[in-house]
């Protein structure tokens, strides 16, 4: 089940020398939480969107790639 | 953290409640399956039947009382360790978890309405009665989903 929703989190993630889990304790979700959204499986919901972009000094749209969305 | 806190002493009194409850409910099916079995049993089918509900009931009886006293101890040392208490916080409330418990209810969901309701046509060329009994379960079920679509229509 692959979203359209493209992210540079695991770029952003080594940049910053995190793992999946310091990271999943720094924005209060689960380890398989981030690996999911890093591999597009499940697309984090805007609360959690905006954690993670928030803990790497980002806007959502930086972190978060919209752009191969789909449109309705 | 503070609300979560309170939440798992609340759940911690209720599961030692509950317990409580079950100990003596657990003694007694006990006793039923160790010493009244042989007392009770007329013969070789009925015993087998009573014995094995009594097992049922004394296995079924202990497996809750062993999770309910477990479930009272994990949560009595979560409180009194924070990182514990984050860890179950997190794990409780990670939006995943929430996404997958709500597919996979909402999946189970149809495959037993529709379940039950190809049985129901089934049976009803057996036996009308068990048909009539699957309709009016498929029935209340529908109604118990549209009630609560209606109830969280108006508050979301």
């Amino acid at each position: 089940m692959k979203n359209n929703i493209k992210n540079n989190i695991k770029v952003l993630r080594k940049e910053h020398k995190l793992s999946q889990e310091e990271l999943a304790m720094a924005v209060k979700t689960t380890r398989q939480t981030i690996t999911s959204i890093e591999v597009g499986k499940y697309a984090a919901s805007l609360p959690l969107a905006y954690k993670i972009a928030k803990y790497f000094g980002k806007t959502i749209e930086e972190v978060f790639d919209f752009s191969e969305m789909e449109d309705i | 953290m503070e609300e979560y806190k309170k939440v798992l002493k609340k759940r911690e009194k209720l599961c030692l409640i509950f317990a409580i409850i079950l100990l003596p409910v657990v003694i007694a099916t006990c006793y039923l399956f160790f010493v009244m079995d042989s007392v009770l049993t007329g013969s070789i089918i009925a015993g087998f039947f009573g014995g094995m509900l009594n097992g049922i009931r004394a296995g079924f009886g202990l497996a809750a009382l062993i999770v309910l006293s477990m479930r009272a101890f994990q949560y009595h040392k979560a409180v009194k360790d924070d990182n514990k208490m984050k860890k179950y916080y997190i794990e409780e409330y990670d939006e995943r978890t929430i996404a997958l418990n709500q597919l996979s209810s909402k999946i189970s969901f149809n495959i037993i309405l529709y379940t039950l309701l190809v049985v129901c046509v089934i049976t009803g060329f057996i036996n009308s009665t068990i048909s009539l009994t699957l309709l009016a379960v498929s029935a209340f079920i529908i109604l118990c989903k549209a009630i609560i679509y209606t109830i969280y229509s108006k508050k979301i």
